[in-house]
């Protein structure tokens, strides 16, 4: 299954060191494909430098890619992160 | 740009000139503050000696044993970095672990790992030139976006770099840490990386000055985590070119004064002992009763942001968690209120380790300040401060909420748990919470689960609004804990992540302590405990006064419970009661402060230094 969603980084810092971390540990353990899409560059969630290198600022829009069994699982948890601010 | 280069570590350590006392003269630079604190030390100039990286092409039977070294430097930086988390989650700095956190899951990076691999593969030349030209790479792409924060991010980069680099060197010089310095010293490095601050302890490292560098580095987070003062923005060149023999360093007003007159000493040595910011020796943890001289008992217990934190509470003499942030448990656990079969697991870890001590657990408080990041925000949005964050939160996203009150209802059959509601500021959230804590217990009883029947729910007092209602909020929870840090923020209007608003006079500010006086005569009228947490309770000047007022319960980092136990266990019980009478007739913060500073040099804690 394959499923995308766009998502508002609401983080005053944007997508900085703590919600990276927090991404790539959310992911651990899952198996399907994740990417992060930001103004036309796209990566692979599971990196925390990669995500950094987004350079997402509070406010951006980002496309969450998933492929694989627990897509919808794995969106689940992503969105409720974003909108949590990650616990900042 | 800057050109960095990654060869093997060789630091070079160069102590001031220690001679000609009396013919310098006194200079004054001004830098800026990055962690509060006053030093006074010796200076050491940190240089990092940056060599070049010469390409070795290798055969294709060679490629396996560089892949191999490759990832026995990986794995030995992965001890490195879990041996440093250990100390500083030792130290209690927070901040400090949750960024050696990132560094470690960046060596699992697929940048790191895989990518890296198929280079060698593929470039067939020695690792360190390949990893270099790899990493240039990436400090190139992140040097080329254009917002500072991401740019300053690279500093992470470039130390797990120097790390792994330092690893695959055979002949790499010992390497270096800050642990290995001699007392007293100033450090003046071109920069920091956070690493490498984190190695530093405050009785060696007594305050770094950086040319480059600012609040927002994580070095600077550390820092301050650590509570070693810090300056930034200091030109070095004009520094290294004079003989120094002694530096001040003002991490409050960024001041870095050398060669001081002996005029400015006193006058500096006099500051530094009236604010006492940093930890010292009081490492040695009493496993005296915190009782006052007049034996009346103090309860001591420690504010909890990682599980992990748990394992030293009974060495450090904390008789119970007075406040589990479980914000933070789900960055150390990654499970981010995903189940509730989770949640249920690590409050269930979390109270065996706790055991019957009492446990308050506040539910998770997103939004606001949390971050200190939050320092340099300049975006012109609505203030997240004033915003959804607290109970506001949770009671918009019912879902997490609920499933977190699941989660901590079936694991507190055991131990003694508590409830705690941040940031309450109207009666009906408090009534709406207690009202889903019954709908959860319900449903959860309907379902067969073993849940607690009578947990006690409690009020966080950290807005105005709260206090002046807290007869009503106290009549209807079960405790009280006055989270002063933003109490003092929302009552005075002062952002407390603004470096230049930071001042030791606002916690003094009379309308804090008549507030903390309210709060503490409802609770009484109406037989519920209070506790006080916030850094006003760790600090010494203070503590008199919080007991004078009434208070019984302290809750604290757990770096500062053996101080804080000795500031108990000095205070007379009578004389705070007078203390605190005087000071409720006071109607400024500077008479105030004054006040609490002459009691405070009056006792032994003050005269140890």
């Amino acid at each position: 299954m394959k499923i995308s969603r766009k998502v508002r980084v609401k983080n005053a810092l944007g997508l900085h060191t703590r919600p990276a971390t927090a991404i790539v540990k959310l992911l651990q353990g899952t198996k399907a494909s994740v990417f992060f899409t930001h103004k036309s560059e796209t990566v692979n969630a599971r990196s925390i430098m990669s995500v950094l290198m987004l350079a997402a600022t509070k406010n951006s829009l980002i496309t969450i890619t998933i492929e694989g069994e627990d897509a919808q699982e794995i969106m689940g948890k992503l969105v409720d992160a974003f909108e949590a601010r990650f616990g900042e | 740009m800057r050109k960095r280069s990654w060869e093997n570590l060789s630091m070079h350590l160069k102590r001031g000139l220690e001679n000609n006392m009396n013919s310098q003269k006194e200079v004054r630079i001004k830098g800026f503050p990055v962690s509060e604190g006053i030093a006074i030390g010796i200076p050491l100039f940190w240089v990092l000696e940056e060599e070049s990286i010469p390409a070795v092409p290798i055969t294709l039977g060679e490629v396996d044993d560089e892949i191999n070294r490759y990832r026995n430097a990986l794995s030995s930086s992965r001890e490195d970095l879990h041996r440093l988390k250990k100390d500083l989650v030792q130290e209690g700095s927070e901040e400090a672990v949750t960024i050696l956190d990132s560094h470690i899951q960046m060596l699992e990076d697929p940048l790191i790992t895989t990518n890296m691999e198929e280079k060698i593969r593929q470039m067939m030349q020695n690792t360190e030139s390949v990893f270099h030209s790899v990493m240039t790479d990436y400090e190139n792409r992140f040097t080329r976006t254009t917002e500072s924060i991401f740019q300053q991010r690279m500093a992470d980069v470039v130390d797990l770099a120097k790390r792994v680099l330092s690893h695959l060197s055979p002949y790499s010089p010992k390497r270096f840490s800050f642990a290995d310095v001699p007392p007293n010293s100033i450090i003046f490095a071109k920069e920091l990386l956070p690493s490498f601050t984190a190695t530093a302890h405050v009785s060696r490292v007594s305050a770094f000055v950086t040319q480059v560098g600012g609040g927002n580095s994580h070095a600077a987070l550390i820092a301050r985590a650590k509570g070693i003062p810090y300056v930034a923005s200091v030109n070095l060149q004009e520094v290294q070119s004079m003989d120094i023999n002694c530096v001040i360093v003002d991490g409050k007003s960024g001041e870095v004064i050398l060669n001081p007159s002996p005029e400015t000493l006193e006058e500096y040595k006099h500051k530094k002992t009236d604010l006492k910011t940093s930890v010292q020796t009081w490492q040695k943890a009493p496993q005296y009763a915190s009782e006052t001289i007049d034996g009346c008992q103090i309860r001591v217990l420690a504010n909890i942001g990682h599980s992990s934190d748990l394992d030293n509470l009974e060495e450090l003499g904390a008789e119970g968690v007075g406040l589990f942030r479980t914000e933070y448990l789900f960055f150390q656990n990654r499970t981010l209120f995903s189940s509730q079969d989770e949640q249920y697991r690590a409050y269930a870890a979390l109270i065996e380790k706790v055991g019957n001590r009492p446990l308050v657990i506040r539910v998770f408080d997103f939004g606001g300040d949390k971050d200190p990041d939050f320092l340099e925000q300049t975006e012109k949005e609505p203030n997240p401060v004033l915003g959804c964050r607290g109970i506001r939160f949770l009671l918009r996203h019912r879902e997490i909420f609920r499933t977190q009150l699941k989660a901590i209802l079936r694991a507190a059959t055991q131990g003694n748990v508590r409830i705690l509601l941040p940031l309450i500021s109207d009666l009906n959230e408090l009534t709406e919470a207690r009202r889903l804590i019954e709908e959860v217990r319900g449903e959860l009883k309907l379902k067969g689960y073993r849940v607690s029947d009578d947990i006690p729910v409690g009020c966080m007092i950290e807005v105005p609004s709260a206090v002046l209602i807290c007869d009503a909020l106290a009549k209807h929870c079960d405790f009280l804990s006055i989270g002063t840090n933003d109490l003092i923020q929302y009552t005075l209007g002062i952002d407390r992540s603004n470096p230049g608003m930071n001042d030791f006079c606002y916690p003094a500010h009379p309308s804090v302590i008549r507030m903390i006086k309210m709060v503490i005569t409802e609770a009484k009228r109406h037989r519920k405990s209070v506790a006080i947490c916030g850094e006003i309770a760790s600090n010494p000047i203070f503590i008199p006064l919080l007991l004078g007022l009434g208070v019984a319960e302290l809750s604290c980092s757990p770096r500062y419970i053996p101080l804080v136990k000795r500031a108990i266990r000095q205070t007379r019980l009578l004389d705070a009661f007078e203390l605190a009478q005087h000071v409720l007739t006071l109607n400024s913060s500077l008479d105030i402060s004054q006040v609490l500073l002459e009691a405070y040099n009056k006792t032994d804690l003050a005269k140890e230094g």
